[in-house]
């Protein structure tokens, strides 16, 4: 991400009002594949995942001139990003009026159809067993074991201590593991 | 975006998961070709019809304004008895009702007390007594490791912090493994 302006610099230069459309789309091309990436390992569909994030670089977008830089910015876009997935996970459930576990079922079978999944069956076996964890506890997961994030960026995100993330990351490697071992 | 080290991560799963350790961490998933050059673009459409119609503020967020102090001691306290397995931490020291009734939904659906232990219990106003409601009989059936991940989960699905469910309020009941 080196070929990018630093974030500071980038925020900066929107609010300056100089051609804050040029300076946007330096943010979408830094971010929008990591952003992308976050999102999809939640919703695990594409179709999902791409509404999702135009949601999200919309909000941005609309938001960012009131944005405070008492985070950091991509902290600020992976919690934007995450509260969206929940939201659409949640009008989901309310649509189909089906209960937490049955949505999670859902997405597992869909790994099975999925065109675009292309992982090997130890892989799929993985997504699986992340799908089993409360959803909290899974992008817990996720931040930490795949975008390998840091646990105070993590705090940043979810609003929770880097105590409890903690805690809810060691819990959630257990099940993983269980799942793995015994399913 | 600064990473955590590799090194840090991989002894973190291969202490606590070391079948997870195993498996490959390559992007099981995939998108259509140019996906990423055409996202772009779309984003970018999507604002310049978006300019012309009217703003609606990103939803306001709860702000969750905890005293620093109390929620660095809090946590603290919380992560310590996770890991370190403290045999004397009071956990439910200053526990909210909520937190009580929690506890019992958990001995309930562990099947280590009835509901009409429960009944029991309140019939006989042992609900007004610290000493009655966490009686050992009960909470030494039950281990610290097996609570705690109840607990955690619990708060994770409904998006609790440890500071929420253990807020203080009038009631304070202490929970002592060495009583």
């Amino acid at each position: 991400m080196n070929k990018y302006p630093d974030d500071k610099v980038l925020v900066d230069m929107f609010k300056s009002g100089e051609n804050p459309e040029k300076t946007f789309n330096i943010i979408i091309d830094k971010y929008q594949e990591s952003i992308y990436w976050h999102v999809r390992r939640i919703l695990i569909d594409h179709e999902d995942a791409n509404d999702t994030v135009q949601n999200v670089f919309i909000k941005v977008w609309k938001n960012l001139n009131s944005f405070r830089g008492e985070s950091k910015l991509y902290t600020w876009l992976y919690r934007i990003a995450t509260n969206e997935a929940i939201s659409f996970l949640k009008n989901k459930r309310k649509r189909f009026l089906v209960p937490f576990a049955d949505v999670e079922n859902e997405l597992s079978n869909k790994l099975e159809t999925d065109n675009f999944f292309k992982g090997d069956e130890i892989q799929k076996k993985l997504q699986k067993a992340i799908l089993t964890l409360p959803e909290k506890q899974r992008i817990v997961f996720n931040l930490r074991y795949f975008d390998e994030m840091k646990y105070e960026d993590i705090s940043q995100i979810m609003n929770t201590s880097t105590g409890a993330l903690k805690a809810s990351y060691h819990i959630a490697a257990k099940k993983v593991e269980d799942f793995l071992k015994n399913d | 975006m600064k990473k955590e080290n590799d090194d840090i991560i991989k002894k973190e799963i291969k202490e606590n998961a070391p079948e997870l350790s195993k498996v490959s961490k390559q992007n099981p998933f995939e998108v259509p070709e140019n996906y990423f050059q055409e996202l772009n673009k779309n984003i970018k459409d999507n604002i310049t019809s978006e300019k012309s119609s009217k703003i609606i503020p990103l939803r306001t967020r709860k702000i969750l304004a905890y005293a620093a102090s109390i929620a660095i001691i809090i946590t603290l306290g919380f992560y310590s008895f996770i890991m370190l397995q403290k045999d004397d931490t009071n956990i439910f020291a200053d526990a909210n009702d909520e937190l009580i009734e929690f506890y019992f939904t958990y001995l309930i659906e562990n099947d280590e007390i009835s509901y009409f232990d429960i009944v029991d219990l309140e019939e006989n106003d042992y609900f007004e007594s610290s000493e009655y409601l966490f009686k050992n009989e009960y909470i030494d059936k039950i281990s610290d490791d097996a609570f705690m991940e109840y607990l955690i989960d619990y708060m994770d699905t409904y998006y609790y912090s440890f500071e929420e469910i253990s807020a203080t309020n009038s009631n304070h009941y202490v929970f002592n493994n060495n009583n």
